[in-house]
């Protein structure tokens, strides 16, 4: 029964086509793992507790904002992760994880309005007449996303990809990333394991831009730290713990 | 008539139950485990392996695949429970091998073959 739910979950996962993940969501039975992750569009924490090597559960909040940082979603889910499939190899493991969270979304958005009306979101409000005025509005819709990854590693070599979606009444927000990096030195489990990634992300819906860049990544035991530089001058980290 | 034990006969029944003792409990489990590839694995399988009433000390080695296992003495943990623990954890088992070798000297050599 359990095969069962799992290979409907992959199947589901797979009718969003895409991708894998970039730090596992999943941990071993009976461990906790908090992640946060943050760059200059992007700040999302999450709380997850493993009950068994194939499924965690917790508390995730997100914060979106354009580049232009007039349009911001604020989110928070209750989210549920899955292991779909392992791969154990001699000297390499293979996953697909998939994740589904509900929950709510604060949007707040600014206009420019002018004398004859709304001239659009400020966002794309270029060329507005200089007597445009800035409006803002909040609301709150509800939310969900889903996340489908892959991986494959070994102990020198790393590759993932991931799809993000978010989904609430009047937004439909996607990032694809993909990530794939090397160890220059095979770590074992009381070294300090260092490993240089370069990643693509692509966005669509708040944002619509492809972005690349480098991060070195350094963990030992329980704890993972993760920073880079992204295309113009975008820093990116990322921490991760599990107990 | 009642026969005392004497202090020899004593102290030779005790070293021969010990050396009994030691022959039918290995001291030392070693698993070889499929999948473990990092620190997370390694923390997952080395947390279950200790929570085992057991174990008394727990070594990981990515580069060997490879865990070991410590007993406490006059204990052991089964074949069955290894599997299913690590299989908990989301691994599995290649093999399971039992020795009188010592911990801490299997640990020795697994580090000085890196």
């Amino acid at each position: 029964m359990v095969t069962i739910i799992r290979a409907a979950i992959a199947a589901i996962g797979l009718l969003f086509v895409c991708t894998a993940v970039v730090a596992k969501p999943v941990s071993f039975s009976d461990s906790w793992m908090f992640m946060h992750e943050r760059d200059r569009n992007l700040i999302e924490t999450q709380l997850f507790y493993s009950p068994t090597h194939w499924f965690s559960i917790g508390p995730a909040t997100t914060l979106m904002k354009s580049d232009t940082k007039l349009l911001q979603m604020e989110s928070a889910f209750l989210q549920a992760n899955f292991l779909a499939k392992r791969w154990n190899l001699s000297g390499a493991q293979g996953n697909v994880f998939a994740s589904y969270g509900v929950g709510e979304t604060k949007i707040s958005e600014a206009y420019l309005v002018t004398p004859n009306g709304p001239a659009g979101h400020a966002a794309h409000g270029f060329g507005a007449p200089v007597e445009a005025s800035l409006e803002k509005r909040q609301y709150t819709e509800r939310a969900q996303r889903l996340g489908l990854q892959g991986d494959y590693e070994t102990r020198q070599i790393y590759t993932s990809v991931r799809l993000d979606l978010m989904r609430t009444e009047n937004f439909l927000d996607r990032i694809y990333t993909a990530q794939a990096g090397f160890s220059p030195a095979p770590h074992d489990y009381d070294d300090i394991a260092v490993w240089f990634i370069g990643q693509i992300k692509k966005y669509q819906g708040m944002h619509d831009k492809t972005e690349s860049g480098a991060f070195l990544r350094v963990f030992k035991r329980n704890i993972w730290l993760e920073f880079g530089v992204m295309e113009r001058k975008k820093s990116q980290m990322m921490l991760m713990l599990t107990y | 008539m009642r026969k005392s034990l004497s202090p020899l006969t004593a102290v030779l029944s005790i070293g021969l139950g010990f050396g009994l003792s030691t022959v039918v409990h290995a001291k030392t489990i070693q698993v070889t485990v499929d999948g473990m590839v990092c620190s997370f694995c390694a923390q997952g399988i080395e947390k279950k392996m200790k929570a085992q009433a057991g174990t008394d000390k727990v070594f990981v080695s990515l580069e060997k695949q490879t865990t070991l296992v410590a007993l406490k003495d006059g204990k052991d943990i089964t074949d069955a429970v290894i599997k299913a623990e690590i299989t908990d954890a989301g691994y599995v088992v290649k093999s399971i091998t039992r020795t009188d070798e010592s911990f801490d000297v299997l640990r020795d050599k697994i580090k000085a073959a890196k």
